[in-house]
């Protein structure tokens, strides 16, 4: 059984880019959040053993989503899904909790590459 | 305007009458984008002869016509009624400086009857229809041929087809 | 998808122009900045393009990698077949970019210079070992690890100030530590990365240099790789765990480092008692917001329709801010009259920063012509060099965009028609190389290019009789010219459409158009012939094209605006100082005969009318001069330029029109079609006494 991954990021193109990414990787697919809300509502539904987070999202931003994940379990492993030139919000999503990040646009092997080295 | 009144079946057609001597016109509403009193024209140099020059119509620069110097009319005075009414034609936006502008009218298609037909030494391609309400005509006009041509077109021809015409039907 | 699909195509284009100057200079001399900077966009624009599901881009660029790599691990060898194929596979690239609709439009294109940059990767491995011949897309991103850590000087760049802190670590029973980095190649957000490195080396030690600097990393002045010396008590097999499992880390060493084998300081610097540089995290952590949300880009992208508005609407600011200073002049209200002195500054200064926003620099436009040249001369086989100065130049974007047809066509000539080929060119004692120089710079509001070639010279007596021969002079006006005039008969329309397209300069567009789009760009072009030694094109553009300066002039009832730029000077000329000859008006200006016209007439406003003494504005556009009769010379204006519409463009003398601060519409004069008119009108030209 593949690893458990929830996917959060507000565009839809992303979200699939990401599964079908993930998906041919031997991941599993639990969930997909559209913003920060529903990020924190799914964790605590599905559990997932890794978290792809987008920062800009409506209604709850990435930074805030993954510091209330963190409060529900501090040992979540929440990989940043950052946009080219957010280096302040990617810097203050690691101290905010975040694992790693990787920067859109993705290579697939890096992003497979930064899952596994977070959480195997 | 007890015909704006009586005539609310679906056929019908909004017009801005305007005078131009003791000749009324109209232009379907489509066109027209508002009337403006007379303003100060900057007279713009080597242009056709019936183009007045240019306005300011809040900071745009638009060209305005004289539809009298169109229509081969002497120029007359201007007065307090005199108007520019903005028109909007393939995007393009022309003032047309009239002696004053009457009324806007609802046209029932039953009121509106074809241009007529050519008659040699008439020009009929000018004009849309003729409204007719009561014993008032208006000459609807086609703007989009009017501004598009740099042929002369003088107002006896315009109104003279249409005195045939109505002639022909009496 | 559309929203990355604009991200993806402004990044494409910096990428290909990256391999464009790389591939350039590597060319020339082959170092491994070039071929990182080749590389890195290569793979970049691949990763992209694969996220993007452009298939054949990825395909492409992911060949192109593969090549680069076997030329940096010496696999292959650059030579200008090799440079040629990667540039066809780059304006490959640049097709398939430029049409993301049609991908598939290109397929056999594609397919053929695949198939070339397989063979050339096939080729020498042939000769050695068939191991890593394996060139499928989905494998090895990464390259070989062919650079050591020591390439990365960091034993000499340790000063005294450094070296007590290492002798107090050890004191305290530390141990020192090289920790060296590598990133995978492609890696974005690289000071993030290097961020997360210290923050893990920094749980276990303290950092106490860095090469490149930590301002380096976190400005992202690096490569892929990065030296820490480091003091603590670690566990050098944790940290390098802890390292390597850091995305995008490709590798990292952790070497315990003896003080002795350290250089003694080159440059003594004074110990100063302070820390010199804060540890890496709170270094970068000084930079990173609290709130979430703010941002620290340094530069955004906006729509150019947003800013066109946003300038539009400025104009119409600027307008009404003169129509209220207008009003208040006329009241005595010192506290208004302050207000408004502080409004006229204010809306100034904004409009000149709005203007700011339209501005680039001319570098976008310059960038392409490296290659051009190159091709140019192989093409011609003739030895060019292009020599770029002042690319940093900023002026409005309009008008960047839209010089480069010029610029391409005067660059083309020189190198066609001015300069010799390498045997004529030693033959002379000139260097067998031919120079251009493409140069430009600020001048007041304008900004000048000028295009300079060391060739040949142009031969005014050629032109002449080239004019003669397309019937473009007749034979008097052709005694008559001076080889100055006679240099500007190129411009003149059907002199350079030649019957024989030459593949380089032919192409049926005329010297003409070129003399047409500089001007439509309100610019000026001057020609300087050095015979024997070169040409020179000088082009004048005003900075910004929305707004400019204009001396307002009174003719009969109406205002005209002028615009400064094509005003010389303006004087008196009594009525005895006007001759007429072949019933054209002249004035003797510092012995130079000008025409003199009635700016009244030349408008078809009213004719000429006699006076005491006459205000004359002298004219120039190019070389063309003369001087025209105004009523009255009123004051210099901003004036925002404001289009007629369509119904009544093309007035022959007009170039636009613009509002005056009581709301009146007043006339913009374009000046280079009247000093034509007055020429057609009176059926001559200047004459030469």
């Amino acid at each position: 059984m593949g690893k458990k991954v929830l996917i959060v990021d507000d565009t839809a193109f992303m979200r699939m880019t990401l599964r079908n990414v993930l998906e041919k990787n031997g991941y599993e697919i639990v969930g997909e959040a559209e913003d920060g809300v529903q990020a924190v509502e799914q964790y605590s539904l599905v559990n997932p053993d890794l978290v792809t987070m987008d920062i800009t999202m409506p209604n709850m931003d990435g930074i805030t989503a993954i510091k209330k994940i963190m409060e529900i379990d501090p040992v979540a492993k929440v990989v940043v899904v950052s946009a080219m030139g957010q280096k302040a919000l990617v810097i203050e999503a690691l101290n905010s909790g975040a694992k790693d990040f990787i920067v859109k646009p993705f290579q697939p092997d890096r992003i497979v590459e930064a899952l596994q080295k977070v959480g195997g | 305007m007890d015909a704006i009144v009586k005539n609310k079946n679906d056929a019908e057609t909004q017009i801005v009458a305007f005078k131009l001597e003791e000749e009324e016109f109209a232009i379907n509403i489509h066109h027209v984008r508002e009337v403006l009193k007379m303003t100060q024209v900057t007279p713009l140099p080597q242009s056709a002869y019936f183009i007045e020059g240019v306005i300011n119509l809040r900071g745009e620069v638009m060209p305005v016509i004289d539809l009298r110097k169109r229509f081969e009319l002497d120029v007359g005075e201007r007065g307090e009624d005199t108007r520019i009414i903005i028109v909007e034609i393939q995007e393009n936006k022309v003032g047309l400086i009239v002696d004053s502008v009457t009324e806007v009218l609802r046209l029932s298609s039953t009121e509106i009857q074809p241009p007529p037909s050519k008659i040699a030494g008439t020009r009929t391609d000018f004009i849309k229809g003729v409204g007719k309400i009561d014993d008032r005509l208006l000459i609807i006009l086609d703007m989009d041929k009017i501004l598009t041509t740099e042929e002369v077109i003088s107002m006896e021809e315009i109104t003279l087809s249409e005195q045939e015409k109505i002639g022909t039907q009496t | 998808m559309e929203e990355y699909r604009d991200l993806f195509l402004a990044e494409a284009q910096e990428y290909l122009q990256d391999m464009t100057s790389s591939l350039l200079s590597m060319e020339k001399n082959t170092d491994d900045e070039q071929l990182t900077e080749m590389f890195r966009a290569a793979h970049s624009l691949k990763g992209m393009a694969g996220t993007m599901g452009y298939g054949l881009i990825a395909d492409v660029t992911h060949e192109m990698e593969s090549l680069l790599d076997q030329l940096r691990t010496g696999k292959v060898t650059i030579d200008t077949g090799f440079v040629n194929m990667l540039f066809e596979a780059v304006d490959l690239v640049q097709l398939l970019v430029e049409n993301l609709d049609r991908q598939d439009d290109f397929h056999s294109e594609a397919v053929a210079v695949l198939e070339k940059l397989r063979d050339w990767q096939a080729r020498p491995l042939q000769e050695k070992s068939a191991a890593s011949a394996d060139a499928s897309p989905k494998q090895d991103r990464r390259l070989p690890e062919e650079k050591t850590p020591a390439q990365l000087d960091w034993k000499s760049a340790i000063n005294e100030f450094e070296k007590e802190l290492l002798k107090d670590a050890l004191s305290k029973g530390e141990r020192i530590y090289h920790v060296y980095v590598r990133l995978l190649h492609g890696s974005l957000l690289k000071s993030v990365r290097s961020y997360m490195v210290l923050r893990a080396v920094e749980k276990q030690g303290e950092v106490i240099k860095s090469v490149p600097s930590l301002q380096a990393l976190d400005e992202e002045n690096f490569g892929w790789e990065f030296s820490l010396l480091v003091t603590g008590s670690l566990e050098p097999g944790a940290l390098k765990k802890s390292i390597e499992n850091i995305a995008e880390i490709e590798s990292a060493s952790v070497t315990p480092v003896e003080l002795d084998s350290l250089p003694e300081s080159r440059v003594a610097e004074p110990y100063s008692g302070k820390k010199p540089e804060k540890t890496a995290t709170s270094s970068l952590e000084t930079q990173t917001p609290s709130l979430p949300g703010r941002r620290v880009e340094k530069t955004v992208r906006v729509e150019t329709a947003k800013l066109d508005g946003l300038v539009n609407l400025v104009g119409e600011l600027i307008i009404n801010r003169t129509r209220v200073i207008d009003l208040g002049k006329e009241t005595d209200d010192e506290q208004l009259v302050t207000s408004l002195e502080q409004l006229q500054r204010i809306t100034t200064e904004l409009q000149s920063a709005v203007m700011t926003l339209r501005m680039v620099p001319i570098k976008q436009v310059f960038d392409r012509f490296p290659r051009m040249i190159r091709d140019l001369s192989l093409e011609k086989n003739k030895e060019v060099e292009l020599l770029i100065s002042g690319e940093e130049t900023e002026l409005d974007r309009t008008i960047v965009n839209q010089m480069g047809d010029p610029l391409v066509h005067l660059l083309r000539n020189a190198v066609d028609h001015g300069l010799e080929d390498a045997e004529e060119r030693i033959k002379k004692g000139k260097n067998p190389v031919g120079k251009i120089f493409l140069e430009a710079h600020h001048e007041g509001s304008h900004v000048v290019v000028s295009v300079r070639d060391d060739g040949r010279g142009m031969d005014p007596q050629a032109i002449k009789e080239r004019a003669l021969m397309k019937k473009i002079i007749s034979e008097q006006e052709a005694e008559k010219m001076s080889d100055e005039e006679a240099l500007h008969l190129i411009f003149r329309g059907g002199f350079s459409t030649s019957e024989k397209i030459t593949d380089v300069s032919g192409r049926g567009v005329g010297m003409d158009v070129v003399k047409t789009s500089i001007e439509a760009l309100n610019g000026t072009v001057e020609i300087k012939n050095y015979p024997g030694k070169g040409s020179r094109f000088t082009l004048r553009f005003p900075l910004t094209l929305a707004i400019i300066r204009a001396l307002m002039v009174k003719c009969g009832k109406e205002i005209y605006a002028i615009p400064i730029e094509a005003i010389r000077e303006n004087l008196f000329v009594e009525p005895q100082e006007i001759k007429t000859i072949r019933q054209g008006k002249v004035i003797t200006l510092r012995e130079e005969v000008l025409p003199l016209y009635s700016l009244q007439e030349s408008l078809g406003m009213g004719s000429f009318q006699e006076q005491e003494i006459y205000s004359v504005v002298i004219i120039q556009t190019g070389e063309e001069r003369a001087g025209f009769i105004v009523d009255d010379l009123l004051g210099q204006q901003e004036v925002v330029i404001k289009s007629l519409g369509n119904y009544v463009n093309d007035i022959k003398g007009i170039a636009g029109a613009t509002v005056l601060g009581d709301g009146r519409v007043t006339l913009i004069l374009d000046v280079a079609s009247l000093l034509d008119d007055g020429r057609v009108n009176l059926g001559k030209k200047s004459v030469n006494c």
